[in-house]
C-alpha cells in the first residue's frame, strides 16, 4: 500500500527517535547525560506540529489503540502480541520523557535511583520493539499533547471531591491530618474503590486502615514521618492525574488506551463515570474497549505464542478482531454504559480466547 | 515588433533583463540571510547582548582566539567550522568563550546545535533555567535583527567576519582603503565616512564567499529545518477595501433598462437583423457576467477578475466587428459560424469517443441541436484560429483599445490561467516569521481578498452599452443622470 507524506515523516521520526536513545544509553550517567535530556525534551517539542497533525489525520481515532500507564512494553510477556488482536493502529504511549525530566531535577536519592532504573529500562525495552516490529508499533509521548498544568489542577480538584466539606488541596492540608481524619472525612462511596499502591487487592487486603499502614510500610517511596494526610494526598494524587491525563488524551484524540493493570483501569473507568455528566463526555464506546482488553489482558498466556516469530503470529491472527467479536456478540454498538454488563463483556472476550484466538494458533 | 522594452532584450519570445544577461544569481547558501547568517548567529548572538563598542571589542579578541584554533585554510569564522573541530579543541575554545561570555547569551544556539551535533557545545552553553520557548523567541528575535544584509546591525556583524579574514592574512588591498576600512569599529554609524566604509565592509566580506570551496550546507539545512520546525508562522493578508453589495443595484438596474431598450428595439423593428442580434447577443453576455458579478458579490474575488476580462474581450470584439464590417459586410454570420464551429469540434469528438465524463456539464446533444439551429453540421466549418486570424491584442490594437488590453486583459489573464503571479496575489498568505524564511502559505480559510474589480466592471458595462446608443441612438432623456 502506498504511503502518505506523513506516514513517511512518522516513520522518519521513529528512526531519529531511535538513534537518539542508542546514544543515550551510550551515555547514561555520563557527563553529557542533562544534555541528552534537553535533546530529548526539544526533539518532541520540534516534532509536536506534525505528530498532532499525523494523530488527527492518520490514525482511525476508534480504531487506534495506545498502550499506556506502564513503565514499559513488556515484550517478555508478550505485550505487543496481545495488543496486536485489537487496534488497527497500535501505538506504544512513551512515558521516557516525564522520567527523564524528573531526572534532571533536584530529586530525592532513592527516587532518582529508582527513576535512572525504570527509565533505562523503558529505552531497552523500546530499543528492542523498534527493532523487531518495525514500523508496525509507533512509540510516541501521546499523552503531552495535553499541558501538565491542566491535568495537575483538575486532578486536585477531582482529589478534594473524594472528602465532604473540602474545598481545595489548601483546605485539605489544613484539616486533614490523621488518618481518623482521613477516614471520618472520604466519601463513603470512595472508599469503595480506593486503592493503596500495586498490591492492594481492595477490601480483600483487610479494611481501608490496614490496607494504608501496609502500603506507607511496604510500596511508599516518600517521607513515611510525613503526616497521613499528607501521605494519602501522595498516594492517591498520581493515580488521579495519570488517569486524568488519559482521559483528557480521549476527549482530545478519540483513540483507545489500552490498559493492562488494576490500579490505572479502575481509576480511569471511576474517572469517567464520575464526570461524564458534567463535561458531558461522550466516550462509552471507547471505556467499552478498555474493558474488552483488560479483560483479555487477564486471560491472555503469553508463553503460548513466545515461540512464535512476529510476522508468523500475524499471520495467524489475521482478520481477527477482539472488540468487533464482542461488540457483534453482545450488539454493544447501540447501548449505552449502563446499559452493558461487564460480566457479559469479560465472559465473551473469553468466549473469543477459546474460540476464536487459540485456534488460530494450532 | 518590439526588439527591447526597458533594457530588456527580446529573445525567442522573452524580454531578458540585463542582469540575466550579464550574472549569475548567488545561490542560497551564499545569500546573507539564506547562507550566511545562520552561520554567524553565534556573533549575532554575542553582539546583541553588549552595547556595540563594547561588542566589537570584544568579538575582536574572541576571533584572535579562535584563529589559533581554526585550520589556515579556513578562511571565516562559521560555527559549522568550529563544530568541525574535535572534541578537545572545541572544549578548550568553548571555556574561552565562557571566561568572556555569560553561558545565558550563546543558550539560544543550543536547540540548533544539540548534544547530538556538538556534546561540548551543549554542556557549556545550555541553560536549565530557560525553557525552550525562551531560546526559540530570542533566536526568532536575532533572526529578524540580522536578516537584512544591509542594515547597519548585519554590517556590523559583517565588519567582524572580515576582520577575521584578515587575521588570516589573505586579504591584499591599497593602504588608503586598508586605513579606511580599520577605523570602522570606532566610528559611530552616523558619522560622515560610514556611508563609504560600509559598502566596502560588505563587498569585501560578500567576496569572501568565492573563497569557500565547499560551503556546508547540511549545518544550514539543519538550521532552517531545525527553526521551521519549532516556531508557528505569522500570517498575514493584505487589506483592501471590501466593496459594499448594497449600493450595486441601482447601476444594475440602469444596465437592464438600457439593454431592454435595445432588445425591443431588435423584437419590434429588426429581428432578422444579424448584425443587430451579434451586438446585443455580446452585450447580453456582457450584462449576465455584470449580474452575476453583483449578485454573487464577487468584487472581490478571484472570479471577478474573470468578468473583467470577459467584458473587455467582448467589448473589443464588438468594436472590431464594427470596423471590419466595411470590408467585410457577412462578417456577423461569420462570426456566429466561427463559434457554433467550435460548438461542432466539442460535439464531434464527443461522437467518437462517446460519453466520457456522463455527469459533466456539457449538454453535447444540446450543443448538437444549436450547431444544427440553422444549417446541417455538413456545411460548417470547424476553424482552429483565432477569428478572422487576429488574436485579442491586435484586434484591441486596431480599435484603439491597447490600453485595456495591456493595463487590465492581460493581468485578467494571468488569472484566468492560473498562473503563479495570480496564485500568489489570490490564494496565499505572507509569514512574517524570519526562521521560516518569510515563506508563504496556502489560503484555505479564504482570508485574503482582493481589490474591487467593481469599477473596472461597471465602466466596461457603460462602454459596452454606449457602443449600441452610438449605432442605434438612445433617447436623451432615458438617459441616467450621474452614473
Amino acid at each position: 500500500m502506498t504511503k502518505t507524506k506523513f506516514q513517511e515523516e512518522l516513520i522518519h521520526i521513529q528512526n531519529e527517535y531511535k538513534a537518539l536513545l542508542d546514544m543515550g544509553l551510550i551515555e547514561w550517567e555520563d557527563e553529557y547525560f542533562i544534555e541528552f535530556i534537553e535533546e530529548v525534551n526539544l526533539f518532541w517539542k520540534q516534532n509536536e506540529p506534525v505528530l498532532l497533525n499525523i494523530y488527527k489525520y492518520e490514525f482511525p481515532q476508534i480504531d487506534t489503540v495506545f498502550l499506556t500507564a506502564v513503565t514499559k512494553v513488556d515484550l517478555e510477556y508478550m505485550q505487543h502480541y496481545s495488543m496486536k488482536i485489537t487496534g488497527s493502529i497500535c501505538l506504544i504511549d512513551d512515558p521516557l520523557i516525564s522520567y527523564l525530566n524528573l531526572l534532571n531535577r533536584e530529586t530525592p536519592k532513592n527516587i532518582r535511583e529508582k527513576l535512572a532504573s525504570v527509565a533505562q529500562a523503558n529505552i531497552k525495552e523500546s530499543l528492542r520493539l523498534i527493532e523487531s516490529c518495525s514500523n508496525d508499533f509507533f512509540i510516541l509521548p501521546i499523552r503531552t499533547i495535553i499541558p501538565i498544568d491542566i491535568v495537575r489542577k483538575a486532578s486536585e480538584q477531582f482529589f478534594v471531591s473524594l472528602f465532604n466539606d473540602i474545598s481545595n488541596t489548601e483546605d485539605y492540608f489544613k484539616k486533614i491530618k490523621t488518618f481518623d481524619d482521613i477516614e471520618q472525612n472520604l466519601k463513603d462511596a470512595v472508599k469503595t474503590w480506593i486503592l493503596f499502591g500495586w498490591d492492594d487487592n481492595g477490601y480483600r487486603s483487610g479494611n481501608l486502615k490496614e490496607r494504608f499502614v501496609d502500603f506507607v510500610k511496604t510500596e511508599y517511596i516518600g517521607n513515611k514521618n510525613c503526616a497521613a494526610g499528607e501521605i494519602f494526598f501522595f498516594s492517591q494524587i498520581g493515580y488521579i492525574s495519570q488517569s486524568m491525563n488519559i482521559l483528557f488524551t480521549m476527549m482530545e484524540l478519540n483513540f483507545v488506551p489500552y490498559i493492562r493493570g488494576i490500579v490505572p483501569f479502575r481509576y480511569l473507568t471511576t474517572l469517567y463515570s464520575s464526570l461524564k455528566e458534567n463535561l458531558k463526555l461522550n466516550l462509552d464506546a471507547q471505556i467499552v474497549r478498555i474493558s474488552i482488553s483488560y479483560f483479555f489482558e487477564r486471560i491472555f498466556e503469553y508463553n503460548l505464542v513466545s515461540e512464535i516469530p512476529y510476522n508468523e503470529y500475524l499471520e495467524k491472527i489475521n482478520g481477527l478482531s477482539l472488540y468487533k467479536y464482542v461488540e457483534d456478540t453482545l450488539s454493544l454498538n447501540n447501548k449505552e454504559l449502563y446499559e452493558i454488563s461487564l460480566r457479559q463483556v469479560d465472559l465473551t472476550v473469553e468466549q473469543f480466547y477459546k474460540n476464536e484466538f487459540l485456534v488460530r494458533l494450532k | 515588433m518590439v526588439k527591447e522594452y526597458k533594457g530588456h532584450k527580446f529573445k525567442s519570445g522573452k524580454f531578458v533583463t540585463p542582469f540575466n544577461e550579464l550574472l549569475t544569481q548567488l545561490g542560497k547558501e551564499e545569500q546573507w540571510y539564506l547562507g550566511r547568517l545562520p552561520e554567524y548567529m553565534w556573533l549575532a548572538l554575542i553582539f546583541d547582548s553588549h552595547p556595540r563598542e563594547k561588542a566589537m571589542i570584544l568579538i575582536q579578541d574572541i576571533l584572535q582566539e579562535l584563529n589559533k584554533f581554526l585550520p589556515d585554510t579556513i578562511m571565516q569564522p562559521k560555527i559549522s567550522y568550529i563544530l568541525q573541530l574535535n572534541e578537545e579543541k572545541q572544549q578548550d575554545f568553548y571555556q574561552y568563550l565562557s571566561s568572556k561570555i555569560e553561558k545565558s547569551v550563546l543558550s539560544p544556539l543550543t536547540i540548533i546545535i544539540t548534544y547530538s551535533i556538538s556534546r561540548p557545545f551543549s554542556k557549556y552553553f545550555s541553560n536549565k533555567d530557560e525553557g525552550i520557548e525562551d531560546k526559540i523567541s530570542k533566536l526568532e528575535s536575532t533572526i529578524q535583527t540580522f536578516s537584512s544584509q544591509h542594515s547597519e546591525q548585519t554590517t556590523d556583524i559583517r565588519y567582524l567576519v572580515f576582520y577575521y579574514i584578515q587575521l588570516r592574512n589573505k586579504i591584499i588591498m591599497p593602504e588608503d582603503q586598508s586605513e579606511l576600512i580599520n577605523q570602522y569599529p570606532d566610528l559611530t554609524h552616523n558619522n560622515h565616512l560610514m556611508p563609504l566604509i560600509r559598502p566596502m565592509v560588505r563587498n569585501l566580506e560578500m567576496m569572501s564567499t568565492n573563497f569557500e570551496e565547499n560551503p556546508n550546507i547540511t549545518y544550514l539545512e539543519m538550521f532552517w529545518e531545525r527553526m521551521s520546525e519549532l516556531t508557528d508562522c505569522e500570517l498575514f493578508s493584505v487589506q483592501f477595501e471590501i466593496e459594499d453589495a448594497l449600493d450595486k443595484k441601482t447601476a444594475l438596474e440602469n444596465c437592464y433598462k438600457e439593454l431592454k431598450y435595445f432588445t425591443d428595439l431588435f423584437h419590434t423593428v429588426s429581428p432578422l437583423d444579424h448584425k443587430m442580434l451579434v451586438l446585443l447577443g455580446l452585450s447580453t453576455f456582457s450584462y449576465k457576467r455584470f449580474l452575476e458579478l453583483i449578485e454573487h458579490n464577487l468584487y472581490n474575488t478571484i472570479t471577478g477578475r474573470n468578468v473583467v476580462r470577459s467584458l473587455i474581450e467582448n467589448y473589443i470584439m464588438m468594436k472590431y466587428l464594427i470596423l471590419r464590417e466595411s470590408e467585410k459586410p457577412n462578417i456577423w454570420e461569420e462570426y456566429q459560424y466561427y463559434g457554433l464551429g467550435q460548438f461542432k469540434l466539442i460535439t464531434e469528438r464527443y461522437e467518437d469517443t462517446g460519453d466520457v465524463y456522463p455527469n459533466s456539464h456539457v449538454e453535447y446533444k444540446y450543443l448538437s441541436l444549436i450547431v444544427e439551429e440553422y444549417k446541417g453540421k455538413d456545411f460548417i466549418d470547424m476553424d482552429l484560429n483565432y477569428f478572422d486570424r487576429h488574436n485579442i491584442k491586435t484586434k484591441a490594437e486596431m480599435v484603439g483599445e491597447s490600453n485595456l488590453y495591456k493595463h487590465l486583459y492581460d493581468y485578467d489573464s494571468i488569472y484566468e490561467h492560473g498562473l503563479w503571479g495570480a496564485i500568489r496575489e489570490s490564494s496565499l498568505l505572507k509569514c512574517n516569521t524570519a526562521s521560516h524564511q518569510f515563506h508563504c502559505v496556502p489560503d484555505i480559510e479564504n482570508q485574503q481578498k482582493l481589490k474591487s474589480v467593481w469599477h473596472d466592471c461597471h465602466l466596461l458595462m457603460q462602454k459596452t452599452l454606449n457602443i449600441l446608443k452610438e449605432l442605434y441612438g438612445y433617447p436623451s432623456h432615458l438617459e441616467v443622470k450621474g452614473k
